[in-house]
């Protein structure tokens, strides 16, 4: 079933209208951003609401509209559990969060603080790791807001694509991260209004005793609990989701912007208002074998249902819901990106003198870089959105435990951290080509661990904690 | 006599290709034969013709269809959920003409390797759990 559910021209209106929306709003609230902090970390003024509401916009990404709903349909029962779980990292970030902003309540970056933390060599593997993540999810996205276009409208991937690139360029551009968790708030409650009305209508039009019923006759795999692949990707898929949050400047920006003693109670509270959302997307996949909708590619699944089962007028909404669900990520994470750029790479290592007056300018250059970059890596679309997010497993999976160490132990030393980064990634990397993508992250994350264990055991460094604190 | 059954049983398979393939290329190919998780994505971007439905056999003269996909105005399909088994697919066009068949071999990895991994996993997440919960209370006292 391609039958497309809307009409091109207003696929093409709804992206003109909510573009003019989001970048307006974004120029309005970035008009009074006048110094590196306004712009990087909003003030680091976040409130309770906006906090919460920021986090768990962010984390609804493609992840939660498309892959989901895609790996739902390829893994079944485990792969809907496996998506949710990832609400773990959330949940788990929020004491590390309390703990980051009073070890580094002057920070910028999670790269300031591993460069301090564990020094040089580890700093540069760490940006690697974060970069090639940060890469392959802007990749993701881009591809996910074209394909979300093809599938509902017909549109050309490449025009989608680059629509939703520029808008979120152009917000982020104009407004920085205030910008970003403002539009976060509004497309929460898009997002959440939307996704439970899918579900609502899905089982009470369709019916869960009929959806089981085709589901065990057509694709018999799906609702077998010893299903291998899926019993493999569950704990690989919450090792990821921990990994992306623990290490990915995303977090660990908000972690710095929020004020002080709400990052805990935010990220507790955005991980247990997003733990549903995965069940609901994902379950939306299973009444493919009711309705007789069967994807091109698996990661269409998800659009194709949810505009199937509420018709054209539905599938506008859809289509709005799972726009702001990118854009909510795309915003966050080119902010996010530009500034490891700008204090890690930028000043850290090219221009160590640069005033921070010089900082601002030289971040927005990189976020419009930053899109530019990410623009043409999304033309040729090499992957499904699945496999291309859990290639970044295998990256982002290695640096969980030398970060958990780094914040709470003094003992582990920089070459332990370092070792564990660069060779758990190697080994994540080598199972996603042996094996399968479903169990990168698992293995990075093994090995990782046991060289931290090793490095424990080694050498005690007897890190000095007040060096977070130093300005240089 | 079993050298005339086989003789007799080619033919027979023979005679209905015969009977209903008159799309001579190969339009219908999957993107991999086999496959370790059961799902797998099949093409047909190249053809013309206006294909309705895809068969699913697990014979390769199609004599029992065991499932069917409408399929109209696609060039490919993502199909998941299979189990382990040789499955044969071909195309029924307007005309109701079939395509070439195509053949997708599922094998599930092991389900001992998939438990080993699974104790893994679970054993890393009570070590993380363990170590921030402990770490958290012991910075808080």
């Amino acid at each position: 079933m391609t039958s497309v559910a809307i009409s091109t021209e207003w696929a093409l209106t709804i992206v003109v209208i909510f573009g003019l929306l989001w970048v307006s709003f974004g120029w309005w609230l970035g008009r009074n951003n006048k110094t590196l902090d306004d712009f990087m970390l909003a003030g680091r003024n976040v409130g309770f609401a906006f906090a919460s509401a920021t986090a768990m916009a962010t984390w609804i990404t493609s992840n939660t509209t498309l892959v989901a709903p895609q790996l739902t349909y390829q893994f079944g029962v485990w792969g809907m559990i496996g998506y949710s779980l990832a609400a773990l990292g959330l949940i788990l970030f929020a004491p590390m969060a309390k703990r980051i902003k009073a070890l580094m309540p002057h920070g910028y970056t999670c790269g300031d603080f591993i460069r301090k933390r564990y020094g040089f060599w580890a700093w540069i593997i760490f940006l690697v790791v974060s970069l090639c993540y940060a890469f392959g999810w802007l990749v993701s996205l881009g591809m996910a807001g074209g394909i979300l276009l093809s599938a509902l409208s017909g549109l050309d991937y490449f025009i989608g694509m680059s629509a939703i690139l520029a808008i979120c360029v152009a917000y982020t551009l104009l407004g920085g991260l205030k910008a970003v968790i403002a539009t976060d708030f509004v497309q929460t409650i898009i997002i959440l209004c939307g996704v439970i009305l899918i579900a609502y209508i899905g089982i009470t039009d369709i019916g869960l005793d009929v959806i089981y019923n085709n589901v065990e006759d057509k694709s018999p795999q799906l609702l077998n609990l010893l299903f291998p692949a899926a019993i493999m990707f569950l704990f690989n898929n919450i090792f990821f989701g921990i990994g992306e949050i623990f290490h990915s400047n995303v977090w660990w920006s908000r972690a710095f912007a929020f004020k002080e003693n709400i990052g805990k109670k935010a990220f507790l509270t955005s991980g247990l208002l997003w733990l549903p959302i995965p069940i609901v997307t994902g379950f939306v996949a299973m009444a493919a074998f009711s309705l007789d909708v069967y994807p091109e590619s698996a990661d269409m699944i998800g659009p194709l249902i949810a505009a199937q089962i509420l018709g054209k007028v539905g599938a506008i909404f859809v289509f709005i819901v799972v726009f702001s669900a990118l854009a909510s990520s795309l915003d966050s994470l080119l902010a996010a990106t530009s500034d490891l750029i700008t204090k890690d790479i930028y000043k850290g290592l090219i221009n160590k003198n640069a005033s921070n007056d010089h900082l601002f300018r030289f971040s927005k250059y990189s976020i419009l870089v930053l899109g530019v970059i990410t623009w043409l890596l999304c033309i040729p679309k090499v992957a499904t959105l699945g496999s291309l997010l859990n290639f970044t497993g295998a990256f982002v999976a290695s640096t969980i435990f030398p970060i958990v160490f780094g914040l709470y132990y003094h003992r582990l030393n920089g070459v332990a951290a370092a070792f564990a980064m660069g060779l758990g990634t190697l080994c994540g990397l080598i199972a996603y080509f042996v094996i399968g993508f479903y169990v990168a992250a698992l293995t990075s994350c093994a090995v990782s661990l046991f060289i931290c264990l090793i490095g424990l055991a080694v050498k005690d460094q007897q890190y000095n904690w007040q060096q977070l604190q130093s300005e240089e | 006599m079993e050298t005339l059954r086989r003789f007799c049983t080619v033919l027979v398979v023979l005679a209905s290709l015969v009977s209903r393939v008159t799309v001579a290329e190969d339009v219908l190919t999957p993107a991999s034969q086999s496959s370790s998780e059961g799902y797998y994505t099949l093409r047909w971007e190249h053809s013309s013709s206006n294909f309705q439905r895809l068969e699913v056999s697990s014979d390769a003269t199609f004599q029992t269809i065991s499932v069917e996909y409408p399929v109209s105005g696609m060039k490919g399909i993502s199909l998941t959920g299979y189990q382990d088994g040789t499955y044969f697919f071909r195309l029924i066009d307007d005309q109701q003409q079939a395509s070439n068949s195509a053949t997708v071999v599922v094998k599930h990895r092991s389900l001992s390797l998939a438990i080993i991994l699974f104790a893994l996993g679970f054993s890393l997440f009570v070590v993380l759990i363990g170590v921030l919960i402990f770490s958290s209370r012991r910075r808080g006292h």
